[in-house]
């Protein structure tokens, strides 16, 4: 895959190597470059369309207010024959839709409950300079180590007040105009009430909102109200659907799982003066307890009287019970999961699990 | 010196550490404010490439960004653009009155110092001047003009750095060549501490070379009473001798393990029943009948099984009590030769994130 507006090697602003070609996001080509000033490589974002240009620059100094270790951080900003450039810090991972889509659908509620912190954090510093994300959904934050899950940065902050016209345009027309919109279709499912109406009304608390959505969506592996033109109506309605059995029936995962969801609920509120602030997320999620100890994937070698059995691992094996995996009742062999081990006998233990892809 | 178009001087100019002259900037482009360092003339340029190089490869959020550096038609450094902080001053936080606060701070210094040596880089100037606390409350390091290559150019002539925060190996007659390591920044870091509490440093760390050790370097005798923990692992960065020092991985494990003192709650089921254990001092007694019982206590750090009746194995391993519990177990009462009889009560232990 290659991008369109650059091939390796080329050089932007006198500075910026083109080294690979990263993909696309809704509006913008993403490289990997190297910086030969500072000698690190970096990431360059430019907008498909150039004549973009003055609300690209505006999305750019948007971004570049913010500072916060939750947030990718903006570089540099270059112009160069009738192209423009924004530079970000370069963050080894994958983001969150990837992650997602090719590792593990759904997160067992301690991580859940760990990205929530984290998105909360960062928004709260983006928030604190006035500065609103208005697009907020799985593939703008960055997991960053990918599979090692270690931090989490929002990024494409204001990238969405380039989109914010076609999306408004495309959710306020028909099922055509929207389908017809890959922006506007991934950014719906996020989207608040108050935003389908009129994406003008983009506030603080739309972005609040969507932290409350995503985190339903590591949490259960649904969006919370589906995707495409029929979530449109659930969405204005705001009734979070309930917590499906299969996800509380254990009593392992139940009381922080239900934990999660309270905040769920709080934050997708119809009233946007109802949900909390992002310092107020951020204040709950202080209170929450979880374990910050890394997960590792593995593959279930073996599993016996539906009860237990044990995974491979690049490491050592791990014992793996039916009784700590989290949204299932049984394991197969053959099957990834993902886990976080203890010392045990003769291996070591997992707690909790969650089935990968 | 003239600044490309780009950068506008906003504000008058102050000293900008390592022979520089700072001005608050705004950066056209991006419509932020940026700090412009502009070098002295006749500030060896290999030097400066050391400051570059320090700047670029560390990834720490305790750090400061660089985003630019200018170069005059020969090509040659003539100053560099970093982000600007505002915020307050470290030194504008102290003297320290309570314990939380300092354990933060300590916390943070140690995990920019710790992403520092990660990378090989050797600060050589660490001192609260030389940090900020930003406008999110993060603490960042920054001026790393007097940076170097651990293990590469780690050797200086004459006794360089800021009074108070000298290494004793740093105290050579001017001549002598002297060789140093990151350990010159872990005794920089301690004083450092020091100065956090006290507000001042005591005069036996600013006679060159400090005179060690004393009672007023001594960290369990200063006002603000620390856990002895904490003080122990403080005095051994005040060592005399660099290998006495900890490593800052070392110090940073030791605070945030602290931070985290009396914050735990372990989550145990037994049958269907939910309890917690939560606080220190606190213990209970797991037991299931004949088949044995454990008692499991909290002491703020751990948790620890002692008087153990009868057969109990936690993740199917023996106990030898005192034990730690691992973060999550399943703890088994009664022989495996019961089978379907043995009870199990899952243990699982949880905490806060501190996030700086």
């Amino acid at each position: 895959m290659s991008g369109v507006l650059h091939a390796t090697g080329d050089l932007v602003g006198g500075r910026y190597e083109i080294v690979d070609y990263i993909g696309q996001g809704g509006m913008q080509e993403v490289y990997r470059v190297h910086d030969h000033l500072l000698e690190r490589d970096v990431v360059l974002k430019s907008p498909k369309n150039p004549s973009a240009k003055k609300r690209f620059n505006r999305s750019a100094t948007l971004s570049a207010r913010v500072n916060h270790d939750n947030v990718a951080k903006t570089l540099d900003y270059v112009e160069e024959d009738d192209r423009f450039y924004l530079v970000e810090e370069l963050i080894e991972g994958c983001d969150l839709g990837h992650f997602l889509k090719n590792h593990v659908a759904m997160l067992d509620p301690f991580a859940a409950g760990r990205v929530m912190h984290h998105l909360a954090k960062g928004l709260a510093a983006s928030h604190h300079v006035n500065v609103i994300h208005r697009d907020l959904k799985p593939t703008n934050v960055m997991v960053v180590g990918g599979r090692d899950f270690s931090g989490f940065k929002i990024t494409d902050f204001g990238i969405a007040k380039m989109a914010q016209e076609e999306i408004g345009e495309a959710v306020a027309g028909d099922e055509e105009g929207l389908t017809s919109s890959q922006t506007a279709l991934g950014a719906l499912p996020y989207m608040a009430p108050e935003t389908i109406d009129d994406m003008k009304n983009a506030g603080k608390p739309a972005d609040v909102w969507a932290i409350g959505a995503l985190t339903f969506e590591v949490l259960t592996g649904k969006r919370p109200f589906g995707a495409g033109y029929k979530a449109v109506p659930l969405i204005q309605a705001a009734k979070v659907p309930p917590l499906p059995g299969f996800l509380i029936s254990n009593s392992q995962f139940t009381p922080f799982t239900t934990a999660i969801f309270d905040l769920i609920k709080l934050c997708m509120q119809k009233d946007p003066a109802a949900r909390p602030t992002a310092d107020q997320l951020v204040t709950a999620c202080e209170g929450l307890y979880y374990s910050t100890l890394p997960r590792e994937f593995g593959t279930i070698k073996r599993f016996d009287n539906n009860s237990w059995g044990f995974a491979t691992t690049p490491g050592s094996d791990v014992f793996c019970h039916v009784n700590s995996v989290y949204a299932a009742s049984d394991l197969t062999v053959g099957e990834r999961v993902w886990m976080s081990t203890h010392s045990g006998s003769p291996q070591r233990r997992a707690f909790p699990i969650v089935k990968a892809i | 010196m003239k600044l490309p178009a780009r950068y506008e001087k906003d504000g008058s100019p102050f000293s900008g550490g390592g022979m520089s002259t700072a001005f608050r900037c705004k950066d056209k482009h991006l419509d932020r404010h940026v700090l412009v360092k502009v070098l002295q003339k006749g500030v060896d340029q290999k030097r400066i490439l050391d400051e570059v190089k320090a700047l670029s490869a560390i990834r720490s959020k305790h750090v400061v960004q660089i985003y630019d550096v200018l170069k005059d038609s020969s090509g040659a450094v003539t100053a560099l653009v970093e982000e600007f902080l505002p915020g307050q001053d470290l030194n504008e936080v102290i003297p320290i009155k309570d314990v939380g606060t300092f354990l933060r701070h300590v916390y943070a210094i140690a995990c920019g110092l710790s992403d520092i040596h990660a990378v090989g880089v050797v600060h050589r100037d660490i001192k609260p001047n030389n940090m900020k606390i930003d406008a999110e409350g993060c603490l960042r390091i920054f001026d790393f003009g007097l940076s170097r290559t651990d293990g590469v150019n780690c050797e200086t002539i004459g006794t360089i750095g800021t009074p108070g925060y000298i290494a004793p190996e740093l105290c050579a007659p001017s001549h002598q060549k002297v060789n140093f390591t990151s350990a010159v920044d872990v005794f920089a870091f301690g004083a450092t501490a020091l100065k956090l509490i006290r507000g001042k440093l005591p005069n036996e760390l600013r006679t060159i070379p400090p005179n060690l050790p004393s009672t007023d370097t001594d960290f369990t005798k200063q006002t603000l009473a620390l856990p002895p923990v904490i003080a122990a692992i403080l005095n051994q960065c005040l060592s005399k001798k660099p290998s006495d020092r900890p490593n800052m991985e070392t110090v940073r494990d030791i605070v945030a393990r602290h931070l985290l003192h009396g914050r735990h709650k372990a989550t145990m089921i037994v049958g269907e029943k939910i309890h917690y254990l939560e606080k220190i001092g606190q213990s209970v007694k797991l037991s299931a009948g004949s088949l044995g019982s454990v008692d499991v206590s909290y002491d703020g750090y751990d948790f620890i099984a002692t008087n153990v009746v009868g057969d109990v194995y936690i993740n199917n391993m023996d106990i030898v009590p005192p034990q730690h519990l691992p973060g999550a177990c399943v703890i088994t009462l009664g022989a495996p030769s019961l089978g379907f009889k043995r009870r199990y009560i899952t243990f699982d232990v949880t905490h806060p994130e501190v996030v700086l």
